[in-house]
């Protein structure tokens, strides 16, 4: 497996889920508008199974925020996705918010983005 | 005790002296209303603009650009510690002397011929300056803007001389507030966008709690609007000055799903959404004047298009600007603690996605309602008593820049 797509020791199982640590909220956010109810529920399950996303939390929790070694900061931008997903599994069940505008019209400013 | 004790038998609109029936769509509609108001209210009034804590050393500065008031402000903490601020024109042909958001800067230097100005606004450097004809750099400081802070927030007003000081224009929001920690939350998670609607549209979205079970029901719905309230009456309403505040309620009953369940154990606090977290008492006299035990919040609408959404752990910072009468400029900022380590800045991430579903709600409404009183079809939209936050916003626009034409 490349370097660049490591997590931490411990956290195999969500090696998977990889391509979901993804670095700014915008990026996070576009990608979960283009997959599905069923890839995020999964991604989801598998990130609140047993609690995984705070055990995930605590072992990033080890180091300065913006000083992270770069398989913690991927974890931790993999839980950030967790949270991301949150909405569409806990409050709609599917995708798109039937009373929603896209999130292409309130998007983060820069500055929070890159956070 | 009733949510609706401290009301009584007397509507809140009667406490704030005003009327109860429909008010004219116009003040959304009409382009020349819309002139009046960019003339007679944006170009008078005191404007919030920024965060002190943002101007934290000598230097620093951020730009705000208000293009429907043809304004770009440079604010700026000076090298005497003043907050200064300044049209962002350069005082030889007119450039746009800071190009950048917001920095730090020992002057502040015009990219077109190089001329140079201090922090104060004076002009230091005229290069080429023997070229010139009798010209006094003294007389060429960059215009400046009035300004004026309370608490974390910095206000600016266009007009030549202010009708009130910035105190005067709050009234009792000054005292009201004293003891609130604004300049604590000085991590903003914030959002923008563009609108296709009047600015008041998207502000009277957020001034009246009626909605929240019909349009937020899998969002803010569940955590606001109880079987016991289901229109989520606030149990106070103030109003002073152009100013109005509510108290926000929350549903006592709510079962948080297992995210926000697992975000609360972090001890961060949460959003607009049932969950209070024990152990920060902020209690300024405007937060939760009745008492109530459902309170989560204080709302207050501060003329004209600033709210403030104060819980005990952070507060919600909303404003709109005009670009055109049927045009805004949309912000919203979750204003927390800076996040001290993963877990507090997860827990940030779960509760801001919960305030981001719930606005991108209510934008859903805003341009179809815009185009929709555009059509003429009707001339007017009635209020019920706990819109009166929406109704004492068109009372005071029309104070300034008239009444809203007959459509």
């Amino acid at each position: 497996m490349a370097t660049e797509d490591t997590l931490p020791a411990g956290f195999e199982d969500l090696l998977p889920y990889v391509s979901w640590a993804l670095p700014t909220q915008s990026a996070r956010s576009d990608k979960k508008m283009q997959s599905s109810i069923e890839e995020v529920t999964a991604f989801y399950d598998a990130g609140m199974r047993d609690g995984r996303v705070m055990d995930a939390l605590r072992h990033c929790d080890q180091y300065p925020l913006d000083d992270m070694p770069a398989d913690a900061r991927r974890l931790f931008h993999l839980t950030l996705s967790i949270a991301e997903v949150r909405p569409q599994v806990e409050m709609y069940g599917q995708i798109d918010p039937p009373n929603a505008v896209s999130p292409s019209r309130l998007r983060m400013t820069p500055e929070s983005d890159a956070r | 005790m009733s949510i609706d004790a401290e009301r009584g038998s007397l509507p809140w609109t009667d406490r704030d002296g005003l009327g109860s029936g429909p008010i004219s769509v116009s003040g959304y509609t009409s382009p020349d209303y819309y002139q009046s108001e960019i003339e007679r209210l944006w170009k008078k009034t005191w404007l919030d603009v920024g965060r002190v804590h943002q101007l934290a050393n000598p230097g620093d500065y951020f730009v705000k650009d208000l293009p429907a008031l043809n304004a770009s402000i440079l604010v700026a903490r000076a090298k005497d510690g003043s907050i200064r601020a300044f049209h962002n024109i350069c005082t030889h042909r007119c450039n746009r002397v800071v190009q950048q958001d917001r920095g730090n800067a020992k002057a502040f230097t015009c990219n077109f011929h190089g001329w140079s100005y201090r922090l104060d606004g004076t002009l230091a450097v005229i290069t080429d300056e023997s070229n010139f004809f009798d010209i006094d750099k003294a007389d060429y400081g960059l215009a400046p803007v009035h300004v004026d802070t309370w608490e974390d927030f910095v206000f600016i007003n266009l007009a030549t001389e202010p009708a009130e000081t910035l105190t005067e224009y709050l009234g009792d929001l000054v005292t009201g507030m004293s003891g609130y920690p604004f300049e604590e939350f000085t991590h903003e998670i914030a959002w923008a966008g563009d609108l296709q609607c009047n600015w008041k549209l998207i502000q009277d979205a957020f001034l009246e709690a009626y909605h929240v079970g019909t349009l937020h029901p899998q969002s803010a719905g569940p955590a606001n609007a109880s079987p016991q309230n289901p229109y989520a009456h606030p149990p106070h309403f103030g109003f002073t000055k152009y100013h109005s505040t509510s108290s926000v309620v929350a549903n006592l009953g709510y079962l948080p799903p297992p995210m926000q369940m697992m975000a609360m154990t972090t001890g961060v606090a949460s959003v607009a959404d049932g969950i209070r977290l024990a152990g920060n008492s902020v209690s300024p006299p405007m937060m939760n004047p009745a008492g109530a035990p459902e309170w989560q919040a204080e709302l207050f609408a501060i003329f004209p298009s600033t709210i403030l959404i104060c819980l005990s752990d952070f507060f919600l910072h909303f404003n709109c600007r005009p670009l055109a009468v049927d045009r805004c400029r949309f912000e919203i900022k979750q204003c927390v603690r800076p996040p001290r380590n993963a877990s507090e800045r997860w827990a940030h991430e779960v509760s801001a996605g919960s305030l981001y579903a719930t606005v991108l709600e209510d934008i859903s409404t805003v341009e179809r309602i815009q185009s929709n009183m555009a059509s003429g079809v009707r001339k007017a939209m009635v209020l019920q008593d706990y819109e009166v936050q929406i109704r004492n916003t068109h009372h005071w626009c029309q104070q300034f820049a008239g009444a809203y034409p007959e459509v």
